[in-house]
């Protein structure tokens, strides 16, 4: 029964990792370049979300919060526009190393920033700033089963921006133009698309959900530090190559398969094991199929 | 409709084509033949706005398109069917027909429209479900140009249609772009197959090397000795 509960908490915050990899992942696939600032990005919009919520009373309303949730998306957004402006949009034609490079620098620019940020600002706390909101006791018994409330508020929130997102990349033309100069931007020139745009498109977009998740998921943590992102970045990177690198699909259902392992690791047998679980599996997984498990070919990928 | 006055383009530090001039006339069908790396589809390339121009100028109904971006051009109705078909393998055949009408506003037409490739090209209609990767080439072929057509072209540039195509196949396309002609649109082709382009253009050029190396009505060039021994094979 405890496996059971652990599942269910990992499936459900899971989500989360799936939100912080499509953005990584859509950005991947437009620019053929890595993000780096991705994780900072979400750093930052979370202690946006936090800031709001800790100014306004975010402890016992859920219009703060979802006020939060949307500054944080916000956020998320601007930052993620920034970062392209300072580290991207200047290196274009140049080697595919060098945003990685500015990008890290911008990663760890934001995240001294906020260390500083918290040491002198009085609403924040130099170990763990705190994410106050109403999602805090809230529980529900499924059977014997318990799970928080903010989990599956989370979970909810994920499976909705997923959906949009996915409805948005597969019926829309300036979804399904993300799609043609993920494949071939030549082509989506010729066909009228003005690829730089859909560059900053996917920038904001990719942004606003990392901003979103930040957002989640330190609701869900109850507290926020100016190092989250990089963790996450690290996680979302094992997701990634799980998942295949490009596939947003592959993206949504192995964060999903992340969490879980994660949660039930941490849970039977201890916290510090679950980042080793978590590489053995995904050594195996290479080993048995470098390429990721979703991305079959080229054509099916998707 | 397009004039091309003293144009020279290339890539990164290579030149290719070199003060190059043409002409399309409006209803035309304009033919480009020469050998490999004679620069065809460097031209094509060039004008579609891929390519930077570093000399020379572009003229479209009297607009200079010698600076405008690929969209932008799209957006005047030169529509580029690229060399290798380029076609979205991760789309469905439907989805790369709608792209294809991607500045459109006018739903309508575009519907019609839409149905209008289907009717020319009746195998696209049986594979709009199907991914484009999965076509054969001879149907990514049509794909490719029922793509250009949902752009509603006012000049349609083919590069090498009949490329990697059963003969049976390339009759077929020749005869579509014939109509697509008949309909209004003007046409610049470039082809390796000379005599099925010199048949079928009221007008040509041969490029070589960069340059024009002879102009004038396909028939004339049909007849020149030096293009039949060096293109015709006769
Ligand atoms: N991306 C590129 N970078 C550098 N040089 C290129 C590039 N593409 C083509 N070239 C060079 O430009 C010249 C003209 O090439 P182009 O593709 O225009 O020839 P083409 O006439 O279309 O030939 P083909 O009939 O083989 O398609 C060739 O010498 C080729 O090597
Ligand atoms: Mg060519």
């Amino acid at each position: 029964m405890l496996v059971l509960e652990y599942a269910i908490s990992g499936l459900l915050f899971g989500a989360t990792y799936s939100l912080v990899a499509i953005g990584f992942t859509l950005i991947f696939g437009v620019l053929n370049r890595f993000n780096i600032a991705h994780g900072a990005t979400l750093m930052v919009a979370a202690f946006g979300g936090a800031t709001i919520s800790i100014l306004f009373g975010g402890k016992d309303s859920y219009i703060i919060l979802i006020a939060a949730f949307f500054s944080a998306t916000l956020i998320g957004a601007i930052v993620g526009l920034i970062v392209r402006q300072i580290a991207f949009a200047p290196l274009k034609g140049g080697s595919e190393l060098s945003p990685f490079v500015t990008s890290a620098a911008m990663a760890l620019i934001l995240e001294e920033l906020f260390v500083n940020l918290t040491q002198s600002v009085s609403i924040y706390s130099m170990e763990v700033t705190e994410f106050p909101s109403p999602l805090e006791n809230l529980v529900f018994f499924l059977g014997e089963i318990y799970i928080r409330g903010a989990y599956l508020v989370i979970f909810l929130m994920a499976l909705i921006i997923m959906g949009i997102l996915h409805w948005w990349l597969h019926h829309t033309k300036s979804g399904l133009a993300i799609r043609c100069v993920e494949e071939n931007p030549t082509a989506a020139w010729l066909m009228g698309i003005n690829g730089n745009r859909v560059e900053i498109i996917v920038f904001a977009v990719a942004s606003a959900i990392a901003g979103a998740a930040g957002c989640l998921i330190s609701v869900a943590y109850g507290t926020v530090t100016p190092f989250l992102g990089s963790n996450l970045l690290l996680v979302s990177f094992v997701v990634l190559v799980l998942a295949g690198i490009g596939s947003v699909r592959g993206a949504m259902i192995c964060g999903l398969l992340v969490g879980i392992i994660e949660t039930v690791t941490a849970g039977l047998i201890s916290a510090q094991t679950k980042e080793a679980v978590l590489f053995i599996i995904l050594f195996t997984v290479l080993l048995v199929k470098p390429q990721g498990i979703f991305a079959t070919s080229a054509t099916e990928r998707d | 409709m397009l004039e091309i006055h003293n144009l020279s383009s290339g890539y990164d530090n290579i030149p290719v084509l070199k003060s190059l001039s043409l002409k399309i006339d409006t209803g035309n069908l304009t033919a480009v033949i020469g050998p490999n790396g004679a620069g065809k589809s460097t031209l094509l390339r060039t004008i579609s706005g891929l390519l930077s121009v570093s000399d020379g100028s572009i003229m479209m109904d009297g607009i200079d398109i010698t600076k405008l971006r690929p969209d932008e051009i799209v957006g005047l109705g030169i529509i580029h069917v690229p060399e290798g078909r380029m076609i979205l393998s991760r789309l469905t055949v439907r989805e790369n027909l709608i792209m294809g009408s991607f500045q459109r506003k006018d739903n309508f037409q575009i519907n019609k429209d839409f149905d209008k490739v289907l009717s020319m090209f009746p195998i696209l209609g049986d594979r709009l479900t199907q991914l484009g990767g999965t076509l054969s080439g001879g149907e990514q072929q049509m794909l490719a140009i029922g793509r250009g057509l949902m752009a509603k072209p006012k000049l349609l540039m083919l590069d090498e249609p009949s490329l990697g195509i059963a003969p049976i196949v390339v009759e077929q396309i020749f005869n579509m772009i014939k109509q697509i002609q008949n309909e209004g649109v003007t046409i610049l082709m470039v082809e390796q197959n000379a005599a099925k382009a010199l048949n079928a253009a009221s007008s040509a050029y041969v490029l070589e090397l960069g340059e024009i190396k002879a102009s004038g009505s396909a028939k004339s060039l049909l007849l020149d000795d030096g293009i039949k021994k060096t293109y015709l094979g006769l």
